[in-house]
């Protein structure tokens, strides 16, 4: 196959990011309150207990607990139950008054993302109405500007100087025999430099990351190196720098014996560079373990996938800063003679890298996007959408550097005019390609931040009616039978009342079998069933704490008429706290 | 005398180099560990 051939099929593969089925990310979220939400106490409580699916860390979480007025009553720090890890609890005031309380939570999942909610109780006997409490907005989360702007250096510079170590090491390594060391030493040292910067970032992502997870500052480092491994996501980046560090020793190590000048490489070279490969596939390992991928369903398959991607992604962006340093560092008279043995060389290297992206990428969205219309109707699919675009436009640009640029240096001996005009649109393609790349990788950083959909929001296809927030009641028809659904009062962590009023030709159906199936639709959270009493002719109802967190849910009434055939009628239903 | 110092000289810089390489290579397989122990916590 020609490279005008490979380029088209490329381009034509990376449009292509599309349907199929998968799961998605975990988030913690609470199965259980002691007072229990919108309940009505005799006495005070001691403490107010909350428990999630999984064991979220203590340090992390915040429980208020305030009155109508504003007042907080807790009097101490979130602590785990002795009695169930999966159990957080804080002490409260003795004696609260009669009233309502509001309690606020937010928590850290494993993967890192903080969830929150809130839920109201009473203390009576006569606590009176409920009134309207503000819920506190979010203190700070994964796409904060601070982690997300530490995230973006972070993959830049690793990305950067694993690019360059290949570069420098498998590509550009011939140059100290052919056109002497300039460009090598330039090299070098841009990689110590990406390197250094690589560990820095790491680092300081670390520290940005657990400050927004446990709401200290940045600058409370003391505080902050404990809480460093506490969290899946912590301990996952606190060996990733570890394995960067182990990265930076090999590669530095491998600068300081490589002999580029002789032909062969000796044993130690060898030993050298195999060690420093070794530990950037390693360090390229660790952020899907860490993230969405290590949550997604094949995980042996999006962990590749998202390995493959890092490890294309750093060769295509770490060789294009590379080849701008050599453009930079190599004195005008041997620029085009250094290039004509670089460039060539690295194309070919740079589309095995593309290919690679393309198809890893695509292997991440079919396995993130549970339909093919969660790449517009969600945060994340846009964001995806974005870095696809983005993509593309660096590979029209780098189409230019592989049919144009590329061949005129290669053929630098036959015309020097043609291959110094090339050197100079070499110089502006590159740095264009290395920008959008650049800009791809920030996308990506925001795509780590945000929760990819679950495959429950397939359901919001099959619904028949969008309703809410607020009190529902709504009618739809379904094979001939008119369903009229009642939501009351339709609120998050609330007893929510659930009817269904089912007529044919104008008559009431009795004695149906039907079963309410609740699903969220934006966060994966477990399917929620209850079945539906006859409480008077054709009306089907029961009262239940369903709709545990805000948002849009699916609420599929499974309905089965006796003598008929059964039947499911979708409703998507936004619910409010 | 002066051949035997060059000699023993030369042999204690490759001796170096490939226990520095050693380490180097040591240091890559460490990483690749602690990576392969992180993926089968999640796996």
């Amino acid at each position: 196959m020609s490279l005008r051939t490979w380029f088209a099929v490329l381009t034509a593969a990376a449009g292509v990011a599309l349907a199929a089925p998968a799961a998605a990310s975990a988030h913690a979220y609470l199965i259980k309150t002691a007072p229990a939400a919108s309940g009505v106490l005799d006495s005070s409580p001691k403490t107010a207990a909350l428990t999630y699916d999984e064991a979220v860390e203590p340090r992390f979480a915040i429980i208020s607990v305030t009155s109508a007025s504003g007042k907080q009553e807790t009097t101490g720090p979130v602590r785990r139950s002795p009695a169930d890890p999966d159990t957080l609890v804080v002490p409260l005031r003795p004696n609260l008054a009669q009233g309502w309380y509001l309690v606020y939570w937010r928590a850290i999942s494993v993967d890192g993302h903080p969830v929150q909610g809130a839920f109201t109780y009473a203390v009576g006997p006569n606590p009176g109405p409920a009134p309207r409490f503000p819920i506190p907005s979010i203190a700070g989360s994964a796409t904060s500007p601070q982690p997300l702007v530490t995230r973006t250096v972070m993959f830049l510079s690793v990305m950067i100087s694993i690019g360059l170590f290949v570069l420098r090491f498998f590509v550009a390594r011939v140059l100290a025999r052919r056109t002497g060391g300039t460009g090598l030493r330039a090299l070098s040292i841009a990689y110590v430099i990406a390197s250094i910067v690589g560990l820095l970032a790491i680092a300081a992502y670390l520290d940005a990351a657990t400050a927004i997870d446990s709401l200290r500052s940045v600058f409370d480092v003391g505080a902050l190196v404990p809480l460093f491994r506490v969290t899946a996501f912590g301990r996952g980046y606190v060996d990733m720098l570890l394995c960067f560090a182990l990265f930076c020793v090999a590669g530095w190590t491998a600068l300081y014996l490589d002999r580029p000048e002789r032909p062969h490489r000796s044993v130690a070279e060898l030993a050298a560079q195999a060690g420093a490969a070794l530990a950037a596939v390693a360090v390229l390992l660790v952020p899907g373990t860490a993230g969405h991928a290590a949550q997604t369903s094949p995980a042996g398959v999006t962990l590749s996938a998202d390995w493959l991607h890092l490890l294309s992604g750093s060769v295509w962006l770490g060789g294009l800063v590379g080849l701008l340093v050599l453009w930079f560092a190599v004195p005008a008279v041997r620029r085009v003679a250094a290039l004509s043995v670089v460039v060539p060389r690295f194309s070919n290297v740079a589309l095995g890298s593309v290919a690679v992206l393309v198809v890893s990428g695509t292997i991440e969205t079919i396995d993130h996007m549970p339909t093919l219309n969660a790449l517009w109707k969600t945060g994340y699919g846009v964001a995806i959408l974005v870095k696809v675009g983005i993509l593309l436009a660096a590979l029209a640009v780098a189409s230019g550097n592989l049919l144009r640029t590329a061949p005129a240096l290669a053929a630098a001996g036959e015309g020097t005019r043609r291959a110094t005009s090339a050197s100079g649109l070499l110089r502006r393609l590159a740095s264009g390609e290395a920008v959008l790349i650049a800009g791809a990788v920030f996308v990506a950083a925001l795509l780590s931040s945000l929760a990819p959909p679950p495959p429950a929001f397939a359901l919001q296809n099959a619904a028949l009616a969008q309703v809410g927030p607020g009190p529902v009641a709504h009618t739809v028809t379904r094979d001939g039978y008119r369903l009229s659904v009642i939501v009351s009062p339709n609120k998050a962590a609330a007893p929510d009342s659930f009817a269904l009023r089912i007529t044919r030709n104008g008559r009431p159906v009795r004695h149906a079998y039907v079963v309410l199936t609740f699903n969220h639709t934006e966060m994966q959270m477990p399917q929620q069933q209850y079945q539906l009493t006859e409480t008077r002719p054709g009306i089907y109802a029961r009262e239940a704490p369903a709709l545990i967190m805000v948002g849009n849910w699916s609420l599929a009434f499974q309905v089965t008429p006796p003598g008929g055939q059964p039947f499911t009628a979708t409703i998507l239903d936004e619910a409010e706290g | 005398m002066t051949e035997d110092r060059q000699t023993t000289a030369a042999s204690t810089r490759v001796a170096l180099r490939l226990l520095m390489a050693a380490a180097a290579l040591a240091a890559g397989i460490a990483a690749v560990v602690i990576a392969i122990q992180l993926v089968r916590t999640v796996l």
